[in-house]
C-alpha cells in the first residue's frame, strides 16, 4: 500500500520563521497545505484542509496559539497539534501539553534536531493512523 | 553606636526577595520539556487504564 504524503498546516506570524520551517518540512517530504499568520485564521485552515499535523506559535495575533490549540481540539479532538514557539514558561509548557498538544518544540532548536522531532512526531502519527485504518 | 540587627526588616527583604523570585517565570529547556511531556503521557494513559 502506498503511504500518502503527510499534510502540514503551518501557524506563524513572523514569515521568515515560516519559511524557514517550510523549507524543513518540504525537505522532509511533507507538503504544506496552508500557512497562516494569526490565531483566526490558524483554525480556519484547519478546518479547510483537516491537515495530519498543525505545527503553531503561541504569539499569535488576534488569538494566541494556546486558545487556538483548545479551540481546535474542541472541535477535533483527535487533532494533532505540535506548538512551535519561543515561549518556554513551564505554565505555558504544562498547559498546553495537558490540554492536548502532542509535543512542544523550541525555535531555538538547531535545525537538525528540528527536523528530528517532527520525523519522529510523523512517523509516530502515521503509524497511529495505519493502526486506527486496518 | 553599634549597628543593631534588625529581624523585622530582614524578614520583609526576604519576603520582598521571595515575591521577585516567583513572580519570574521558570524557562524550560527542550530536554526538560520533552520529559514533562514524558509523565503527562504516563500520567494519562494510568488515568485510561484505571477507568
Amino acid at each position: 500500500m502506498a503511504s500518502r504524503e503527510t499534510r502540514v498546516v503551518l501557524v506563524d506570524d513572523e514569515i521568515h520563521i515560516r519559511y524557514l520551517i517550510r523549507s524543513i518540512i518540504r525537505a522532509e517530504g511533507y507538503v504544506v497545505v496552508g500557512e497562516a499568520n494569526n490565531g483566526e485564521d490558524a483554525i480556519e485552515l484547519y478546518r479547510k484542509h483537516l491537515p495530519d499535523l498543525i505545527l503553531m506559535d503561541i504569539n499569535l495575533p488576534l488569538k494566541t496559539g494556546d486558545v487556538v490549540l483548545s479551540e481546535i481540539l474542541k472541535e477535533f479532538p483527535a487533532a494533532k497539534v505540535v506548538m512551535l514557539t519561543m515561549v518556554a514558561d513551564i505554565d505555558t509548557v504544562k498547559r498546553c501539553l495537558e490540554m492536548g498538544a502532542i509535543d512542544y518544540i523550541l525555535k531555538n532548536n538547531p535545525v537538525d534536531e528540528i527536523r528530528r522531532m517532527l520525523r519522529e512526531l510523523v512517523a509516530s502519527i502515521m503509524s497511529t493512523d495505519e493502526e486506527v485504518a486496518s | 553606636m553599634s549597628e543593631r540587627f534588625d529581624l523585622r526588616q530582614m524578614r520583609e527583604e526576604i519576603k520582598l526577595d521571595e515575591k521577585i523570585f516567583r513572580a519570574k517565570p521558570v524557562l524550560l529547556i527542550q530536554k526538560e520539556i520533552n520529559e514533562m511531556r514524558e509523565k503527562l503521557g504516563k500520567a494519562k494513559t494510568k488515568g485510561r487504564l484505571a477507568t
